[in-house]
């Protein structure tokens, strides 16, 4: 599994494209916005949802160790939340962070635990690959994942209206619609039904 | 499971055809995905440089800084006037009274930049609108190319309000100009290159055209769009004779209709009736007193300065960059010690040639001058001046219906709605006290009965909400409710360099101090344009319309008849108290100031 994950170029590289494309896109976009920063600090954060929005949904849909596939989207959707990051404390708060926790109090370190612990998830499931079921990573895996899962859908489908409410919410539809999926096919093996 | 099944086939599968193309597919993906990534991080790079923050001196800034006012493509501007010549005419620096920079010796390229440009008119890399870093040269207005003048045979004064230019004039054929279906980049730059051959040969300048021909491109499909969104609001803008009619455009040179400006801006709503015509002012010697304008409604110099560029069209966005902002700072600092340092000419040493005033009566205007102005404005104290109100603050008003001089700049529609919205228009950090403000104005208008100005006030905090999250660290030029607010009357204000505040009043309705002090009649109707400063009568020549209207030296027809253009009022010496020839002493008095 682990040579797999190593030798196959397929899905990080597709997952590379679609970010190269899409923090290309956002860049030339923004020209023609109102409020540059403003605009690329919207659009970095949409943009790494809808990248790890595959990653999300297959660490939901996957029943054992996550694969590749989740590994790539997963990696690319933390790059994009680090451009986030960085329009967003640099341009929109001016590199302040004590304006940051000014202005977001508890939410802000909400925020800036979830950046810490997705980028050590990504950081491990890069480098120690051969630990991805030990019970210390799954712990990590699935505590990163209901974080960066919830500020999503807090972020997008709770605190913003529009567009971005709309896809928050299509995240929250595609999550339960996996959920479902994971819980018929879990009943169907505890069944002994096959696959 | 999609992951795992993924994984698990492809170490099997990676020595078949399927598995080599997957590999092929695979790294072609990811090479192009970091190429499209360095491509985006050289582009930032490139905007960090280009957008490159630079402390200016103070006076740098007035002159030469960028505001957010960028206007156009700075090929397309050297080149205005052949490209564009139906809208703009062949010579629309000449044309709109903005004043050449008196060096013959720069050229017509982008190299002589900014030497070949106007007074005021500054080069940076800014995009219009957002002033977004792009590496291609746009043309933009700093404040001197409202606040300059050229008087007598002196060459541009910085600080001293524009006699000549007519800015509502040139922005309503500028907008011709750009809406010309014919203007794309093509056109643009075979004009310029026809102008300044040479310059695009080679690779990289090859590159380099196709970059700032997209842009030209871009940036004239974004103004035609903002022109046309704000049609129903600004209405079509004239063009051709029809500019220069003041049924049209009543401002005409030197004056500017500040309030319209703000109306649209902060308020988003229709300005087309405001009549608070202003002339522009001198933005000197502003460190004498608290409080600023005709009617002492802002109380920060920054604010103010803030303010004027706002009016003039910058964007929130524009206003925040750390560039522009602090090149407002910058200016406005400039405008406070303008006068002293660096100092400003005097009447004398620019008109050498005028009669000399006798000491005598030197002294005498002085005594006259004691007894009839300096109970308002104060009088020289050293460098600096003696106001009656020592604190300046709260600013001595003398009430509209006391000093009866036109009221259209104190009273109009949304007037009382002004100081509110516009400190709610810039987020500060924390928007509590600005929400609060805003909710109160909705609860009064509600008292009022005012139902839709109460839904307007609404509608602002849902506004104010939305800038709040575009600006989380606050705007960074903010300001607290009370630096502006509404006044009933005009500042009995300082007047240092009475001679460069010409034309009088704060509508610019009576050309000189020897009409304004009564020792002539002040005339109903008179022209303006570019006709020359009178040192004798202390002010701008402004000769009496012919059978045929104003002729092409002063062409714009000033009736004071019209509504925003009285030269009613201020009285002093009040008519009949005093003798011609101590009004004569006046006069040569005030030319000393």
């Amino acid at each position: 599994m682990t040579t797999a994950r190593r030798s196959d170029p397929l899905p990080f590289g597709l997952a590379l494209l679609l970010l190269g494309a899409g923090v290309v896109a956002f860049t030339l976009l923004s020209l023609s916005a109102d409020d540059v920063s403003y605009a690329r600090t919207e659009w970095t954060a949409l943009l790494s949802m809808l990248l790890a929005t595959p990653a999300v949904l297959l660490y939901v849909l996957d029943r054992g160790t996550p694969g590749p596939w989740w590994r790539a989207f997963w990696t690319v959707g933390l790059i994009a939340y680090l451009l986030h990051f960085w329009w967003a404390v640099f341009r929109s708060f001016n590199g302040d962070l004590g304006a940051v926790v000014e202005r977001q109090g508890w939410v802000a370190y909400t925020n800036f635990a979830v950046t810490g612990l997705w980028t050590l998830d990504v950081l491990i499931a890069w480098v120690l690959p051969g630990r991805a079921d030990t019970l210390a990573r799954i712990v990590l895996r699935s505590v990163t994942w209901a974080a960066v899962t919830a500020s999503f859908l807090a972020a997008a489908a709770l605190f913003r209206t529009g567009t971005i409410a709309q896809i928050g919410d299509a995240l929250a539809l595609a999550l339960v619609i996996a959920f479902l999926v994971r819980v018929l096919g879990l009943a169907r093996l505890l069944a002994g039904e096959p696959k | 499971m999609t992951g795992k099944l993924s994984h698990s086939s492809a170490s099997n599968a990676n020595a078949s055809p399927t598995g080599i193309a997957r590999r092929i597919v695979g790294y072609f993906a990811g090479v192009v995905g970091v190429l499209l990534l360095a491509a985006s991080a050289f582009w930032w790079r490139g905007e960090a440089e280009w957008g490159r923050f630079e402390p200016l001196t103070p006076e740098q800034a007035f002159a030469e800084g960028s505001f957010g006012l960028e206007l156009a493509p700075l090929k397309y501007i050297l080149v205005a006037s052949n490209v564009s010549a139906t809208a703009l005419g062949t010579s629309w620096i000449r044309r709109f009274g903005f004043l050449s920079r008196k060096t013959p010796a720069a050229g017509a390229c982008e190299a002589d930049a900014p030497q070949n440009l106007p007074v005021g008119f500054t080069v940076s890399n800014r995009l219009p609108g957002s002033a977004t870093p792009l590496p291609v040269k746009f043309v933009g207005l700093s404040c001197a190319a409202c606040h300059a003048a050229s008087i007598g045979e002196s060459g541009p004064i910085l600080g001293v309000g524009t006699q000549t230019a007519d800015v509502i004039g040139f922005t309503d054929a500028f907008l011709n100009a750009v809406l010309d279906p014919a203007l794309n980049s093509k056109i643009i730059l075979g004009a310029y290159d026809r102008q300044c051959p040479g310059e695009a040969s080679g690779f990289r300048a090859q590159a380099a055209r196709w970059v700032e021909a997209f842009f030209i491109d871009r940036w004239l499909s974004g103004v035609r769009a903002q022109t046309r969104e704000n049609v129903t609001k600004y209405d079509l803008p004239y063009h051709g004779a029809e500019l220069g009619s003041p049924d049209n455009i009543p401002t005409g040179p030197s004056r500017t209709r500040p309030f319209r400006s703000v109306v649209r801006n902060t308020l988003d709503l229709p300005g087309a009736k405001n009549i608070a015509y202003s002339k522009v002012p001198l933005a000197a010697m502003q460190g004498l007193k608290r409080w600023s304008q005709f009617d002492g409604s802002i109380g920060d110099p920054v604010v103010r300065s803030m303010i004027a560029v706002f009016t003039s069209g910058a964007s929130l966005a524009a206003l925040n960059e750390p560039q522009i902002s602090d090149n407002i700072v910058k200016a406005a600092a400039y405008t406070l010690r303008r006068g002293i340092d660096p100092p400003l000419p005097s009447l004398a040493e620019t008109f050498p040639n005028r009669p000399k005033p006798s000491a005598e009566t030197l002294e005498k205007g002085h005594l006259v001058y004691v007894r009839a102005c300096d109970g308002c404005h104060g009088h020289p104290n050293g460098a600096g001046w003696s106001l009656p109100s020592a604190s300046g603050d709260p600013p001595s008003i003398t009430p509209l219906p006391e000093i009866g001089t036109d009221p259209g700049r104190i009273i109009f529609r949304y007037a009382d709605m002004l100081p509110i919205a516009l400190s709610a228009t810039l987020p500060a950090a924390d928007v509590t006290v600005q929400r609060e403000a805003l909710v109160a104005q909705s609860a009064k208008a509600i008292r009022q009965g005012d139902l839709a100005q109460a839904d307007w006030w609404n509608e602002a905090i849902i506004a104010l909400e939305a800038r709040s999250r575009e600006f989380p660290a606050g705007h960074r030029r903010a300001f607290p409710a009370g630096d502006v607010t509404q006044r009933d009357g005009y500042q009995n204000a300082p007047i240092p360099f009475i001679w460069l505040r010409a034309p009088y009043l704060h509508n610019g309705s009576v050309p000189t101090v020897r009409q304004l002090i009564g020792l002539d009649e002040r005339p109903t109707r008179f022209c303006r344009g570019d006709a020359g400063y009178d040192p004798i009568a202390i002010g701008v020549i402004a000769p009496p319309p012919g059978a045929n209207g104003c002729d092409s030296k002063a062409p714009f027809l000033f009736d004071t008849t019209q509504p925003g253009n009285s030269n009613a009022g201020h009285l002093h010496p009040p008519p009949g108290t005093v003798a011609r020839e101590e009004l004569e002493a006046l006069l040569a008095y005030v030319g000393t100031l």
